[in-house]
Parts: C-alpha cells; sequence; structure tokens
C-alpha cells in the first residue's frame, strides 16, 4: 500500500460526502449564519461581567486598605483582595482579547499553538485563583465585616481565623488529593470533568502535550 | 482563483459566502469526514466550520485563494473540536445503546480501499491528518505549506516519511507486497 493508492480511496470517499453535503446544508440554512456570532457575544459578554465585578471589588478594597494600612491584618486582608481582584481583572481582560482574535483564518501551526498557548494559561490561572479561594474567603469576610459592620474579626476572635486560615490550606491539599483519586473515573458533568482535571494536573499535562506535539511537528 | 476573484465580486456578502461556500462545499465535509467518525459529530463540526467561516468572512482578501483560507479555517476547526469539552464530554457520557447502533462504522465499510483510508487516518495525530487531507486532495507542497504554516522542505520531509512508515506497515504483515515511489516533490 502507498499513500498514492488512499488517493483511489480519498475519490470514493468524496462521493459519500456529497450526499451528506446536501443534508448539512438544509440545516445550516434554517440556523442562520448570525446565530453564532451571538454565541461568541455571549462568551465575550461572560468574561466582561466578571471583569466589571472584580473593578467594583477592587474599586471598594483599594480605599479600605489604605485607611487601614497601620492595622497589619486589615492592611493584609485588604491588600489579598485587591491583587486577587487585578488578578482576575487581567485574566479576564486576556480572554476577551484572545476570544477576539479567535479568527481560524492563520496558518494550522499559528492557529494551534496559539490556542495551546491559551490552554495552558486557562489551566494554570483558573487554578491559581480557584484553589486561593479556599483562604481568600476569609479576607473577603474581615474586609466586609469591617466595612459594612464596623466589626474587625481578628480583633474579637483571632483563634477563628488562625483556624479557618489551617482549615483553607488543609482544603486546598484536599481538593487536589480527592481530583488526583477522581483522575481516572468518568463524570458525566464537562464543568466537574474540567475541575478534576485542573486540579490533578491532568490539563496541564495534555496542553504540555499539545504545545509538544505542535513544535515536534514545526521542527519536521 | 480567477473564480474565486469571479464569486466574491457579486451579490451582497451573505451571497458571496455563500456562493464561494457553494463552489468549495467539498472541503468542509472532507475536513469533517477525516476528523469525526460519527454522522452526528460530523454534522456539528461540518456546522461549527461554516459558522466560523462566516464569522471570518468580513476579513476575507478576495484576491487571495479562497480554498487555502477555507482549508485552514475547517483544519483549525476541526482540530479544535475534536480537543474541545464538548467533544470529551460525549465520549466519556454513558451513550444511548440504540443510536449508537445506527450509527455506520466507517472501520467496518465494505470497501477494502475504504477500510485502509480509515485505518490509516487513525494511526495519525491531528496535525498528520490535516498534511494527509491535503495530500490525498492534490495540493502542491507550497499550497500545503501555506495552510499549515510549515516550509515546503518539512511538508515534503514529512510525507516521505509517511510513506515510509506506510510501506513498513504493509511490509510486516505481507513481505514482498512493497512498491517503491519516487517523491520528487510534485503530484
Amino acid at each position: 500500500m502507498e499513500l498514492d493508492d488512499l488517493k483511489v480511496a480519498w475519490t470514493q470517499l468524496e462521493q459519500r460526502v456529497e450526499q451528506a453535503e446536501s443534508i448539512v446544508r438544509r440545516d445550516y440554512e434554517e440556523r442562520k449564519l448570525g446565530e453564532s456570532r451571538r454565541a461568541l457575544l455571549g462568551m465575550t459578554w461572560g468574561q466582561a461581567v466578571q471583569m466589571v465585578a472584580w473593578i467594583i471589588v477592587v474599586a471598594i478594597v483599594a480605599p479600605f486598605w489604605i485607611e487601614h494600612w497601620r492595622v497589619p491584618h486589615l492592611l493584609a486582608a485588604g491588600l489579598a483582595l485587591h491583587l486577587f481582584g487585578v488578578a482576575t481583572i487581567c485574566t479576564s481582560v486576556m480572554q476577551i482579547l484572545l476570544i477576539g482574535r479567535a479568527f481560524y483564518t492563520a496558518p494550522v501551526v499559528t492557529i494551534q499553538r496559539r490556542l495551546a498557548e491559551l490552554y495552558r494559561f486557562r489551566v494554570v490561572t483558573s487554578l491559581a485563583l480557584g484553589l486561593a479561594w479556599w483562604v481568600l474567603w476569609i479576607a473577603a469576610t474581615m474586609v466586609g465585616a469591617k466595612l459594612w459592620f464596623g466589626i474587625d474579626l481578628y480583633a474579637e476572635s483571632p483563634q477563628w481565623i488562625q483556624w479557618s486560615l489551617g482549615a483553607g490550606v488543609l482544603g486546598m491539599a484536599a481538593s487536589v488529593a480527592l481530583a488526583r483519586r477522581l483522575a481516572d473515573r468518568q463524570t458525566s458533568s464537562p464543568l466537574l470533568r474540567n475541575v478534576i482535571d485542573d486540579l490533578a494536573g491532568c490539563s496541564l499535562l495534555r496542553a504540555r502535550r499539545r504545545l509538544d506535539e505542535i513544535a515536534q511537528f514545526e521542527r519536521g | 482563483m480567477a473564480l474565486d476573484r469571479q464569486d466574491a465580486a457579486a451579490g451582497s456578502p451573505q451571497q458571496r459566502f455563500e456562493t464561494l461556500l457553494n463552489t468549495h462545499r467539498g472541503i468542509v465535509f472532507k475536513v469533517a469526514s477525516i476528523y469525526c467518525r460519527d454522522v452526528e459529530e460530523q454534522r456539528d463540526l461540518a456546522q461549527e466550520i461554516r459558522a466560523q467561516a462566516w464569522r471570518a468572512y468580513p476579513r476575507y482578501d478576495a484576491s487571495r485563494s479562497f480554498s487555502t483560507w477555507m482549508y485552514r479555517i475547517a483544519l483549525n476547526v476541526a482540530i479544535s473540536f475534536r480537543r474541545s469539552v464538548e467533544y470529551r464530554r460525549r465520549h466519556v457520557s454513558p451513550i444511548d445503546s440504540q443510536a449508537l447502533e445506527s450509527i455506520p462504522d466507517p472501520r467496518h465499510d465494505a470497501d477494502d480501499r475504504l477500510r485502509e483510508l480509515y485505518t490509516v487516518i487513525d494511526q495519525l495525530d491531528d496535525m498528520n491528518r490535516a498534511l494527509v487531507l491535503l495530500y490525498l486532495e492534490g495540493r502542491n507542497y507550497q499550497e500545503i505549506a501555506d495552510v499549515l504554516g510549515i516550509s515546503e522542505t518539512n511538508v515534503s520531509t514529512k510525507l516521505s516519511r509517511l510513506k515510509q512508515r506506510l510501506r513498513d506497515q504493509v511490509a510486516s504483515v505481507r513481505p514482498g507486497a512493497v512498491s517503491l515511489e519516487t517523491n520528487d516533490g510534485t503530484r
């Protein structure tokens, strides 16, 4: 068998393709082209809403930690929330820009490398930003309690904060360990599958494999 | 190319796009059939390719080849489609057994040649699948290099290696059945 022998089979495939093409063409005409543009607009909209929400949080938190800069635990809580907000805004902006540039008209190697890099970026940021919430909720509660109720939670009950921080660190480790145990199991929820793969490191490994595969293809 | 320019010159943008797509309609389905096995997935992928092509159409430069432009979109969308969460979800969720039975599996095709074609394609990764598809489509090395974004020398080297791999495969099953072929960079 030669690669050229496969061309004969390819010609036979072409005849079948003609039949299938006519069926899909009807589907396509019914759905209308504008729908795809609206779907992509929806993705950008989701990122934009997240970005605006975090801009509001940062705008509230920045004056808070400036006002309490002499109180170390309030400064730390405010700064942690502020930095997390800035990181989330940056990732949202980057994703909006990348979605906007996601036209598939460039050469295959260029686009696939860009998509693999975007995938790696999403995996790393969602892992870092997601796991941070195990302890970040404490900072958010401290800031909220002081800001809206005038209660300094750390001054009232330092043990509660310390125990919560300890539990948060344990929670981080436990969620990674649990994800590793579940990594080989099948799930019906794509969202849960994504979370498990991200936490277990499978997504990062997949991103690396994709980039390696593209690099190898380019090298020849 | 002349036809592309002629097609791209008349009517509203949507009409022009439809005309061009109709002229090159085979591209969408050949790519879909190479990257997906079952009919439903092929239909979804074909829809996605058409939708992405329409989305990118305002940026299409009518002085350039529509087929090259279309191959880039179709291959990029197909590779991404296979890697998408939706694709993985389908493969990890329980499948309705009745629906499964209704899907024709090309690997069980009565035609030996088609079966061999799918066997070869199944063994290739996504990038090499694109290379073989363009080769089988009769594109020259320059066009293949342009669509994929690699050098012509690289295209030539890769195709030579693929041919050698095929010969080795056949030689291991049917000793003496190997026919050598020259590779001068032309079709």
